[in-house]
């Protein structure tokens, strides 16, 4: 039999019409022999198992915001469609706890978490649009990580469906629990090497009273980082703090020069504080100018780190080289900040300019100060000539993959380590 | 009857265990190796009196005699178990299956303090207090504060992702590691993490950090620091009983304050506590919360307002705050020191840790003294209520025939009522060996056996620290299965 | 780095024997927390669980139990123990380390010469025939201030030490500097007019021998105080080295002595200046609880007995004029003040009332200095890791002067600032007072 064939078989086992348009789901400009989007769970399984059976490569997808992200697939005959999983399993918010189905989307879940005041402190890029499933496997930081946990650290339990269809959990719906080993980690950020995710449950915050943010205009990179140590220094309540090259400034509205911006949370007693402590920063540094700045900034920075038209590369360093950091990938052309507290600093650029050079000298860089650089999205050319990971240890990974999914079912191709 | 103090003699003259111990002598020298059968009394238990003597001890001081230790407990096939301090409460660092027990406190140097990076880099022996006061000289913190914290490790902490009672508002040490340098099963040295957060790829530093030993040995440990806050502000609020103090927690919490600590002490802790270190608890009270807020001075100020109005309202009969850091220090050391006080009031005690969802506390917690006044014991409950983690400590008396079975019986009762309750079996001391029966309460025999998979993806074989947190590794039949048992049972898992 | 004891593997018969043997109730409170273990020294010193208070009570669990036997190298781990009692303080359950490592060690002293290691009966006997004896005791100082005086031991320390054998040399740099004489009043040392009350004075064994001038000094610091000062001629050695080592039958007959000696002298306080001997003799009421005849007088004896700084700081004793000491001064907390008997504060008040002292703490004032009796001979190479450890965290201070308030501590500390060359010198508490008060105009 054929491949399409037997991704053909594959429709017959779900009820109803649940194929897709497989055009839609095309990654890195190859479309899938078929494309399904199941409503349960149980759906789910029988897909996933069949296609293990049939020797097929199945892709679990999402909001499909990240399908840059990881070495290019070497083949894909099933896309597995995850949006069709979108309720609320439990969500009691006197316990701050909510457990959710993969396929909803961050914006709907927010949405359902804001009408008791609380939410999910993650902003991933590109937008709330993303879905859960999708927020775990790539698990890939924000602006926010400055205050808040990441993904990792907020998720208390994964369901996840392997490939020979057997459903897993693990963790709990507590907010701390060392019970077994923690395999939603190992799902956490792993593209779905491992299983599908189908269920979470995550650790959740009350909203912040109210938030302001505000930016202050510095002579060059090296005052800009003097200011946001400064401020870091202080303990305020901050749930973002960045350092914008001018080119990222003019992105996020701002006048093109360096800027530090900033989002602080609280009451407000507390954030007439933060300005106050802002301005005097400002004063003494003799910033230009400082103030509060139109809400958006983040989200559009935000945006820009989440277009998979554009390379994005994300250089980890120690926050004490965010601003050098960003200043050399800004001299190299990339529209580059960075995140002070989280070490990370993104740096876009258009495909089409892209060379593997400037991605491996920037990765040089970040390694020689104990960092690393991972590419979150760039053409598949790129992504298969530069490892888009950085991480030393690969036996592990390989042998991970060998115990998880021996026949390669899930996602090959997007780690080296596949068979 | 065969004196079991001679048959260890004559094991410590097999001649596998002689050529084992001069083995590991010529790798790691005569003073960092324990063999002789007596020397060995001291790693036969941690915390919890699990017990098994081990055929060696080595405390090396490098990560190349921690590998070079664990090649050559290969090549004689026996188990390899890391030891941090011996604190563990879930018989972790216990040898059940006896080999060679590496003891990391010698690698106990603090690498590096970056104030500016807000890192440090430690090796695993460091007591987790000395690295907290390090930091406190740079105004910063490492957050993680087990109540143990004057003597166990960082290593340790790591081996069982301890919390405390600041895990409510900073996480557990999984939070908090940024990257760890680990000698595989195999010997293999290797890096997962980076010194910067957010590494790219599978998070195997997430898999290690809580594995209780099972994966690895870690030998360097990069943690993230974080800014001492501007103000503190600590409360104790006094409570007529139990279940209303329980009412109160959650209460406070979905009322959009989240404090950074909120700790329960029962009428029994503090009657054990407040003769013995006068920290000011009342003695006539049911339960005190112990509640602490920080942040800038004035959301502290707000914050501390709106948890003394939630604890009024919850039926609180007085909510007192710390007037000076000295009387904070106090209000913390009763905290700190309670578990152990209980040793002043009871022969004997066994400690559980459970968790349930916060909102099922005031039902859980009637249901745990029911159970207890049941079984005929009293119960102490000192522990982290914000989490909802439960800590009853079962006190009796092991010389009354019968008790220390009762007791287990109570325990597991206690177990499954978190369970049941939408809960877990261990908040933060672990699985170990002492609740390895309870995993499938919570597991599925599928997420058993994809546990198993890490483990065999590891490559630990049936060796290193077996038969801890799985109920059914490989090499822990039901021969040996059916010892342990009968291990449990006997003056073993209390303390 | 030492390993600890690493003797042979001796057996003497199984478990422990006689009514001196510990208490499981005492026992059953230890839940192996292990908080214990940063307070030891000796757990310190070789990070070895055997040689921390948590493996020494397993261990004599397990001999309690019939576990394990009590064999000469079981009870090398319980004789690296410097009895400093730190792990009482820290610890959150209450065991009363000191009494079951004393109990212990009786038990094994019950059994007899030859169940027990050769080390034990031989220090047993130094401490019955030679400490316990103040007419020996005082023949021996007597040659050690010939020795001193005559100058023999300065030149053996100078020029002569360089031909003498390295052994020799180690073993002589021990040896106390005995210079001046001993003290050796009794009877009525003050009688101030309109006495506040009437106290006795400890005048002991090593120390009015050692340290003649701290005797002095308390007694002129009483005598401004207000209080009329005794010392009974009938009085003796305490027994707390006797206790520590388990010689509980001598230690036993000691404690008759002195309580006999004390109620004859009819006083409000019997004082002590000796901080090892002052927690013993508080303990006299546990050590005669099975003597019917003397179990009720020694609990009432007990009850009397206090020290100098406990004493003095409960009196206004800031209200004598006080001149000034210039001094730099760190404390080191006898562990059987601190430890044993939980004063902390008593001298620090005191200290802290002098003007002009400048007070340096130490990082860890309460942590043992290595002396610990017949220690720093018994165990002499862990004695000196202690002591090293202590020397650098003084040099740390930069004082000048360290206050202490026990002899066996003054002695060790003095050994340590000659041996190392460090110009720090060791005062009792009271001597600081007695030079305040007496520089007040």
């Amino acid at each position: 039999m054929t491949t399409t064939t037997n991704a053909e078989a594959l429709r017959s086992l779900l009820p109803g019409d649940r194929t897709r348009n497989v055009a839609d789901y095309a990654i890195d400009g190859t479309a899938p022999a078929i494309a399904l989007r199941p409503q349960t769970r149980d759906e789910v399984v029988r897909v996933v198992a069949a296609a293990n059976s049939a020797g097929l490569v199945l892709v679990p997808l999402g909001a499909r915001t990240a399908t840059a992200l990881g070495r290019p697939l070497t083949r894909y005959d099933v896309a597995l469609d995850t949006t069709g999983l979108a309720r609320v399993v439990e969500y009691e918010p006197n316990d701050l706890t909510a457990t959710i189905e993969a396929g909803m989307t961050l914006a709907t879940f927010q949405e359902t978490l804001a009408a008791h005041g609380q939410y999910l402190p993650a902003d991933p890029p590109p937008s709330d649009n993303v879905t859960i499933g999708g927020l775990l496997a790539t698990a890939r930081p924000g602006a926010w990580r400055h205050h808040v946990p990441g993904q990792r650290d907020l998720v208390l339990g994964i369901t996840a469906i392997q490939p020979d269809g057997t459903v897993t959990h693990s963790g709990g719906r507590v907010v701390k629990n060392v019970s077994g080993y923690d395999m939603h980690r190992m799902h956490t950020g792993a593209l779905g090497a491992f299983g599908v995710i189908v269920e979470a449950t995550f650790k959740l915050q009350p909203l912040p009273v109210s938030t302001r943010t505000l930016a202050i205009e510095c002579e060059s990179f090296e005052s800009a980082a003097d200011v946001a140590y400064r401020l870091w220094d202080l303990a305020l309540p901050l749930r973002a703090l960045s350092i914008l090259a001018p080119g990222a400034a003019e992105v996020a509205g701002l006048p093109p020069r360096v800027q530090v911006l900033l989002e602080c949370m609280g009451g407000d007693a507390v954030l007439a504080r933060c300005e106050d402590a802002i301005r005097r920063e400002a004063a003494t540094s003799r910033a230009p100018h400082a103030g509060e700045v139109r809400p958006g900034s983040f989200v559009t920075l935000r945006a820009l780190a989440g277009t998979s038209a554009l390379t994005v590369l994300r250089l980890g360093v120690p926050s004490s080289q965010v601003a050098a950091a960003t200043q050399f990938a800004t001299e190299r052309g990339y529209v580059a900040w960075g995140h002070l507290a989280a070490g990370s600093v993104l740096a876009v650029m258009p495909e089409a300019n892209t060379i593997a050079e400037s991605v491996r000298a920037l990765r040089a860089y970040a390694r020689e100060r104990g960092g690393f650089l991972e590419i979150e999205s760039a053409p598949a050319t790129l992504r298969a000539e530069v490892d888009p990971f950085d991480t030393p240890e690969r036996t592990l990974v390989t042998s991970l993959k060998r115990q998880f999914d021996p026949s390669g079912t899930l996602n090959r191709g997007r780690w080296q380590e596949d068979v | 009857m065969r004196n079991p103090f001679r048959r260890s003699v004559e094991q410590a003259l097999d001649a596998s265990r002689t050529a084992l111990a001069s083995d590991l002598i010529a790798a790691l020298g005569e003073q960092n190796v324990l063999w002789r059968a007596e020397d060995l009394i001291g790693y036969e238990y941690d915390a919890t009196i699990d017990r098994r003597r081990p055929d060696a001890v080595v405390f090396p001081s490098t990560t190349e005699q921690v590998s070079a230790a664990i090649v050559i407990a290969n090549a004689f096939g026996v188990p390899i178990v890391p030891r941090g301090s011996g604190t563990g409460l879930a018989g972790g660092a216990v040898p059940i299956m006896g080999g060679v027990v590496v003891v990391l406190t010698r690698m106990n140097r603090i690498v590096e303090i970056d104030p500016r990076d807000r890192v440090a880099v430690i090796q695993p022996g460091v007591i987790n207090l000395r690295l907290q006061d390090e930091c406190a000289k740079y105004g910063l913190l490492y957050a993680p504060d087990p109540s143990s914290q004057r003597i166990c490790t960082i290593g340790g902490n790591i081996a069982t992702n301890s919390g405390g009672p600041h895990t409510l508002a900073h996480g557990s040490t999984v939070n908090h590691v940024l990257g760890i340098e680990v000698v595989l099963p195999d010997g293999r040295v290797t890096y997962l993490g980076s010194r910067v957060p957010d590494a790219p790829g599978i998070d195997l530093r997430g898999v290690f950090v809580g594995s209780e030993g099972t994966l690895g040995i870690v030998t360097s440990i990069t943690v993230r620091l974080q800014r001492q806050p501007e103000a503190v502000r600590t409360m104790l609020a006094i409570f007529e009983s139990i279940e209303i103090a329980s009412e109160a927690v959650s209460a406070i919490i979905s009322g959009g304050v989240i404090p950074v600590a909120l700790e329960m002490l029962d009428q029994e802790i503090i009657r054990a506590v407040e003769p013995r270190l006068h920290v000011g608890y009342p003695l006539d009270a049911g339960a005190v919360l112990l509640i602490e807020v920080e942040g800038l001075r004035e959301s502290v100020e707000a914050d501390a307002q709106y948890v003394v109005t939630a604890c009024r309202e919850m039926g609180a009969r007085e909510v007192r705050t710390a007037e000076s850091e000295a009387e904070r220090a106090r209000l913390w050391e009763g905290r700190k020191g309670g578990i152990g006080a209980i040793g002043a009031i009871s022969p004997n005690f066994y400690i559980l840790d459970g968790v349930v969802p916060r909102t099922q506390l005031p039902k859980v917690m009637a249901e745990v003294m029911r159970l207890s006044a049941e079984a005929g014991f009293r119960c102490a409950n000192i522990f982290h209520a914000g989490d909802g983690n439960l800590h009853p400590n079962i006190m009796f008396d092991e010389l009354v025939p019968g008790a220390t079975q009762k007791v287990l019986d109570l325990g597991g009762a206690i177990m499954r009522l978190c369970v049941d309750s939408g809960g877990s079996i261990t908040g933060e001391h672990g699985v170990g060996l002492e609740k390895r029966s309870y995993m499938e309460w919570i597991f599925s025999a599928a997420d058993l056996e994809a546990q198993q998979r890490i483990r065999d993806a590891w490559g630990t074989g049936e060796r290193f620290n077996p038969c801890k947190i799985l109920p059914t590794g490989h090499g822990c039949g039901a021969g040996h299965e059916a010892e342990i048992r009968q291990h449990l049972a006997t003056p073993g898992v209390y303390v | 780095m030492t390993t600890g004891y690493s003797g042979p593997i001796t057996f003497r018969g199984p478990g422990f024997v006689g009514e001196d043997a510990p208490a499981l109730t005492d026992l059953q409170n230890c839940i192996h927390c292990g908080f214990c273990l940063p307070t030891c020294p000796t757990y310190i010193a070789t990070g070895q669980e055997l040689e921390s208070p948590r493996g020494r009570l397993h261990l004599i669990r397990g001999v309690l139990d019939g576990k394990v036997e009590p064999t000469d190298s079981l009870l090398g781990h319980l004789d690296l123990c410097l009895q400093c009692r730190a792990c009482e303080t820290a610890c959150p359950s209450g065991v009363p380390y000191g009494r079951i490592m004393e109990d212990a060690r009786a038990s094994i002293m019950d059994r007899g010469v030859t169940g027990r290691p050769f080390g034990w009966t031989l220090r047993s006997f130094v401490l019955r025939h030679i400490v316990a004896r103040p007419k020996v005791l005082a023949t021996i100082f007597g040659l050690g201030r010939i020795y001193t005086r005559s100058g023999l031991q300065s030149i053996i320390r100078g020029p002569l030490g360089r031909v003498l054998p390295e052994k020799l040399r180690t073993l002589e740099s021990y040896a106390p500097v005995v210079g001046k004489s001993a003290y050796r009043d009794r009877g009525t040392l003050a009688r101030p007019v309109d006495a506040k009350g009437r106290v006795a004075l400890l005048t002991g064994c090593v120390h009015g021998e050692l340290y003649p001038e701290v005797h002095h000094a308390t007694v002129r610091v009483l005598d401004r105080l207000g209080f009329e000062v005794v010392a009974p001629p009938e009085q003796g050695c305490c027994g707390a080295l006797h206790s520590h080592a388990g010689d509980a039958e001598a230690a036993r007959d000691l404690a008759r002595i002195n309580i006999e000696a004390f109620e004859h002298a009819q006083v409000d306080y019997v004082l002590v200046n000796a901080a090892g001997c002052g927690a013993a003799m508080k303990e006299y009421g546990r050590l005669l609880r099975h003597d019917p005849a003397f179990a009720k007088r020694a609990e009432h004896f007990a009850e009397r007995v206090q020290d100098i700084t406990e004493f003095v700081a409960a009196q206004p004793f800031a209200d004598v004029p006080l001149g000034p000491v210039s001094e730099d001064v760190t404390i080191q907390d006898a562990c059987h003040l601190a430890h044993a008997q939980k004063i902390r504060s008593a001298p620090r008040q005191i200290l802290n009332a002098i003007p002009g002292l400048r007070m340096h703490e130490l990082d860890t004032p309460d942590r043992c200095c290595g002396a610990a009796g017949l220690y720093s001979m018994v165990q002499a190479d862990m004695s000196r890791q202690v002591l090293a450890a202590k020397l650098e965290d003084v040099a740390h201070t930069g004082a000048s002067i360290i206050a202490t308030s026990n002899p066996g501590c003054s002695m060790q500390l003095e050994n340590g600032f000659r041996r190392s060359g460090m110009r720090v010198r060791v005062q009792h508490v009271v001597e600081l007072l007695d030079a305040s008060y007496r520089a007040a105009r």
